[in-house]
C-alpha cells in the first residue's frame, strides 16, 4: 500500500477575468466581432495583443505538485486568495484542471459547506437522505447509519418537520452529523468545522479525530493554525497559488507565521535627518522601531508562545540625563493592555556616532490573539514638559498557536496567561 | 455494518481509483457513472415534485386543472369560433386537442425545466461533485408527474366522450419515452448555453410558444399544406403528437416517413447536445 492517496503533479487553474465572460449573447457577439477585427488587422502590434491576454488572465494555482500519504491528516494553510479553496475545489471535482493532474486512490468525500442540499420545504429525515446522497453515500449506507446520524445531532423529535423551523444550530448540526458519517477513504474539509456552539464542535473534533486515527486519509485546509497544529501531522504552504512549502506541520506553521511578517507595520524606520530634541537641544537620531522575534530578524506576527521583542535603534547625540525610552501597548480598540519604560543608560553609548539600541521583550503567553498597536516615546525626565511621541508607530498580530479545540474564536480574555493548574485529593479525613 | 468497529479492509474489495485530468476532445458522458449515481437521480427528482407540491392545496390537483382549462378555452375558441371543428376529425374536438395537449405538456415542462435546470442548482453545483447531466433528466422527471395524472385524466374523457381504447395503447410508451428523448436533447444545449448566456432562459418560452404553433395540437396535420410538412418535421413534436393520439384515440396515423427523419434530427441533436455538455460541464462552477 505505498501508492499515495493524493498524487498532484503540474496542478494549475487559470480563470479568465473581464467581459471575456459576457453574460448575455449579445456581450459575446460583441466580444467575437472585436476579436475577428484584431485577427484581420495586421496592424496591431503582437505585444498589444499579448499584455491584454495577460491582463484578463489570472492563475489561482500554478505548477502545484505533491503527495499526501495514506492514512496522514495532512494540513492546507496558507493567506486568503492563497489558493486552497481552489486546490479543494481541484480535488473535489467541483471544477476542472486547466493543466496537470490529480490521482486519488479511494473514495473521496469532499465536505466544502455544510448541509449542501438542504432545502427548508423539506422534513429532517428528507434532508438527511438528500445531504447524504449528494455527499456520495448510496441510499442503503444512509439506511444502516440513519440512527447514528440522527443520535449525533440530538434534534430530537424534529426529524419528521421541515427543516425551516429547526433553528439554525439544529441545521448546522444535522448538517454536520451527515457528514460526520461519511466513511470515505479520503475525506476533504474546507473549514466548515467554525460553526455550532462550543459544545457541538468538540464532539465534531471527536469525531474527525476517530475518523483520523481509522487510518483514513484527510485534507484539512484552516486558517486556525492551533487546530491544524493539533490534528495535521503534515502541512504544506499555498502563497498566491504556488506551493511555497511542505513538510511537518510544524514546520510549515512557522514559515507561514515568519512570512506572514512582511506586512506594513511590523517595522518603522525613520528618516535620515530626523532627530529628537528637546529644548532645542538634538538629543539622539532615531533609525528604526521593530517588534522581533527573540535572536532573529523583524517579523509581524507572533505566536501566543512567542516572547515579543520591541527594539528601538537610534544615535544617541546628546543623552540629557534622564532620557527615557517608553512603549504602550493597545489593542485595536484603543484598549492600554500596558506600557513601560527605561532610562538610557548613558555609559553604553559610545562616544563614536555608533547606533544603539534599546529594547523590551514582551513575554510570551501574556497577550491574547489579536492586532496591536505600539506607541513609542522618548522624553526627559529633568524636562517634564518635553516629550516625543510616536502613536501607533508599529502594529504586529498576535496568533493563537496552541489551538483551543477547533474554534476560530480564541480563549475569550485580553490576556492570555498560562496558568498552573493543579489536582490532588484532599489531604486527611473529615 | 452499524456501530463505531469498521470491518478490515477487504483486499478482495477493489479501490477506486480516479484520476483529474483538464477537460479535452470531445467525447460522451460516462454512463456507468451516472448508474452510480441513480439514488442522487432518484432522490432529485423526489425532492423537486415534493417541494412543487407539498403546502400547497390543490397539490397535484394543479396538474390537472390547466390543462383542463386550456381544453375547454380552445374547445371554445378554435373548436366554435375558428371552425376546426367538425372538420372530418374522427372524434370530438375538445378530447382531440386534449389528447395531444398532453403529451405536448410533457414536452413542453420537461423541455422549460431541463433548460433551468443547471442554473437552479447552482448551489449543488459549487461544493460537490455529481455528473451535472443528473440535472436536465430530474427535471425531465418531475416533468413526468405531470404527465401521469393529466394522462388519467385523459382515460376519463375517453369514457366520457365514448372512444374506446384501442390496442394501439400499447406502443404509447414509444412515443412518451420519444417525447422525453426530444426534450431532454433540446434541453441539455439549453441548459448548458443557460450557464454560459443567461438570455436563454428568455428564450425558451418564447421558442416552448412558437413550437406549439407549429405542432397539430389544435389543428390536425390535414391543415397544413403538404409540401411544408417537410419543413416541419424539424419540429421533433410535429410527428409524436398525432404518433400519440392516433395510439390513444386511433386517430389517423401520422406520415411515418417524416416520423422517422424527425427521430433521426432528434437523435442527432442528442448526441450533439450530450457531448457539449459533457465538454462544458467542468466549466459550469466557474461561470456559474
Amino acid at each position: 500500500m505505498n501508492e499515495p492517496a493524493v498524487h498532484i503533479e503540474g496542478l494549475g487553474k487559470r480563470y479568465r477575468l473581464g467581459l471575456t465572460n459576457a453574460d448575455t449573447i449579445a456581450d459575446w457577439a460583441a466580444e467575437f466581432l472585436r476579436g475577428l477585427r484584431r485577427v484581420f488587422s495586421r496592424t496591431e502590434s503582437p505585444s498589444g495583443n499579448a499584455s491584454k491576454k495577460v491582463e484578463n488572465e489570472f492563475w489561482a494555482l500554478k505548477d502545484v505538485s505533491f503527495d499526501v500519504r495514506q492514512g496522514e491528516v495532512f494540513g492546507i494553510v496558507g493567506r486568503n486568495g492563497a489558493g486552497k479553496s481552489t486546490l479543494l475545489k481541484l480535488i473535489s471535482r467541483v471544477t476542472s484542471p486547466t493543466t496537470g493532474r490529480i490521482d486519488l486512490c479511494g473514495r473521496v468525500a469532499s465536505l466544502l459547506e455544510v448541509g449542501t442540499g438542504f432545502h427548508p420545504d423539506l422534513t429532517g429525515r428528507e434532508n438527511v437522505y438528500m445531504n447524504g446522497t449528494l455527499l456520495g453515500m448510496t441510499r442503503r449506507e444512509v439506511n444502516q447509519r440513519f440512527d447514528e446520524i440522527v443520535e449525533f445531532a440530538s434534534i430530537g423529535n424534529f426529524l419528521d418537520t421541515q427543516v425551516k423551523r429547526y433553528s439554525s444550530g439544529m441545521r448546522v448540526r444535522l448538517g454536520f452529523a451527515v457528514a460526520a458519517h461519511l466513511e470515505p477513504e479520503i475525506l476533504i474539509i474546507d473549514e466548515v468545522l467554525t460553526v455550532g456552539d462550543a459544545e457541538f464542535q468538540k464532539k465534531c473534533l471527536g469525531k474527525m479525530q476517530t475518523v483520523a486515527s481509522r487510518g483514513r486519509t484527510v485534507l484539512f485546509v484552516s486558517h486556525n493554525l492551533g487546530a491544524v497544529r493539533n490534528l495535521c501531522t503534515r502541512a504544506c504552504l499555498l502563497e498566491h497559488g504556488r506551493l511555497a512549502m511542505i513538510g511537518t506541520t510544524g514546520e510549515v506553521v512557522d514559515h507561514y507565521l515568519r512570512g506572514q511578517g512582511q506586512q506594513h507595520g511590523w517595522i518603522k524606520r525613520f528618516r535620515s535627518a530626523e532627530t529628537i530634541d528637546f529644548d532645542g537641544i538634538r538629543v539622539l537620531r532615531p533609525i528604526s522601531f521593530a517588534a522581533c522575534a527573540l535572536d532573529s530578524g523583524e517579523i509581524g506576527m507572533f505566536g501566543t508562545d512567542q516572547p515579543i521583542e520591541l527594539r528601538f535603534e537610534f544615535v544617541p547625540l546628546t543623552l540629557l540625563p534622564g532620557t527615557r525610552v517608553g512603549v504602550m501597548v493597545r489593542n485595536v480598540d484603543g484598549v492600554a493592555m500596558f506600557g513601560s519604560n527605561v532610562v538610557v543608560d548613558p555609559r553604553i553609548a559610545s562616544s563614536s556616532n555608533r547606533p544603539m539600541q534599546v529594547s523590551c521583550v514582551v513575554p510570551s503567553h501574556l497577550l491574547n490573539r489579536g492586532t496591536y498597536v505600539v506607541d513609542l516615546g522618548v522624553d526627559c525626565l529633568s524636562r517634564q514638559l518635553d516629550q516625543y511621541l510616536s502613536q501607533e508607530s508599529l502594529r504586529f498580530d498576535v496568533e493563537d498557536v496552541e489551538g483551543h479545540g477547533i474554534a476560530s474564536e480564541s480563549l475569550p480574555g485580553v490576556i492570555r496567561p498560562r496558568l498552573d493548574w493543579r489536582q490532588a485529593l484532599r489531604n486527611g479525613g473529615e | 455494518m452499524s456501530g463505531e468497529s469498521i470491518p478490515p479492509r477487504d483486499l478482495g474489495v477493489a479501490i477506486e481509483r480516479t484520476t483529474i485530468l483538464p477537460v479535452s476532445g470531445w467525447s460522451l458522458p460516462d454512463l456507468r457513472e451516472l448508474w452510480r449515481y441513480r439514488d442522487l437521480l432518484f432522490l432529485l427528482t423526489s425532492r423537486n415534485i415534493a417541494i412543487i407540491y407539498r403546502q400547497s392545496i390543490l397539490g397535484i390537483g394543479w396538474a390537472v386543472f390547466r390543462p383542463l382549462v386550456t381544453t375547454i378555452i380552445f374547445a371554445i375558441v378554435f373548436g366554435r369560433f375558428a371552425g376546426f371543428a367538425d372538420k372530418s376529425l374522427s372524434v370530438p374536438y375538445p378530447i382531440f386537442v386534449y389528447a395531444a395537449l398532453v403529451i405536448w405538456n410533457l414536452f413542453a415542462t420537461s423541455l422549460s425545466n431541463a433548460s433551468e435546470s443547471v442554473v437552479a442548482q447552482a448551489n449543488l453545483l459549487t461544493k460537490t461533485y455529481f455528473p451535472r447531466l443528473l440535472l436536465p433528466v430530474s427535471a425531465v422527471g418531475v416533468a413526468t408527474v405531470d404527465f401521469a395524472v393529466q394522462f388519467l385524466l385523459l382515460f376519463g374523457l375517453m369514457w366520457y366522450y365514448g372512444v374506446a381504447p384501442t390496442v394501439l395503447l400499447l406502443v404509447m410508451p414509444i412515443f412518451f419515452l420519444a417525447t422525453t428523448i426530444a426534450a431532454l436533447s433540446l434541453g441539455v444545449w439549453l441548459t448548458a448555453l443557460n450557464v454560459r448566456f443567461r438570455d436563454v432562459k428568455h428564450v425558451v418560452p418564447f421558442l416552448i410558444q412558437t413550437l406549439f404553433y407549429l405542432t397539430p395540437v389544435i389543428y390536425p396535420v390535414s391543415f397544413v399544406p403538404e409540401r411544408l410538412r417537410w419543413l416541419l418535421c424539424l419540429n421533433p413534436m410535429f410527428s409524436i403528437v398525432e404518433a400519440f393520439r392516433w395510439s390513444m384515440l386511433a386517430t389517423p396515423p401520422p406520415d411515418w416517413s417524416l416520423f422517422v427523419v424527425s427521430s433521426l434530427i432528434t437523435c442527432v441533436v442528442l448526441v450533439g447536445g450530450l457531448i457539449f455538455f459533457r465538454r462544458t460541464e467542468s466549466t459550469f462552477a466557474d461561470i456559474i
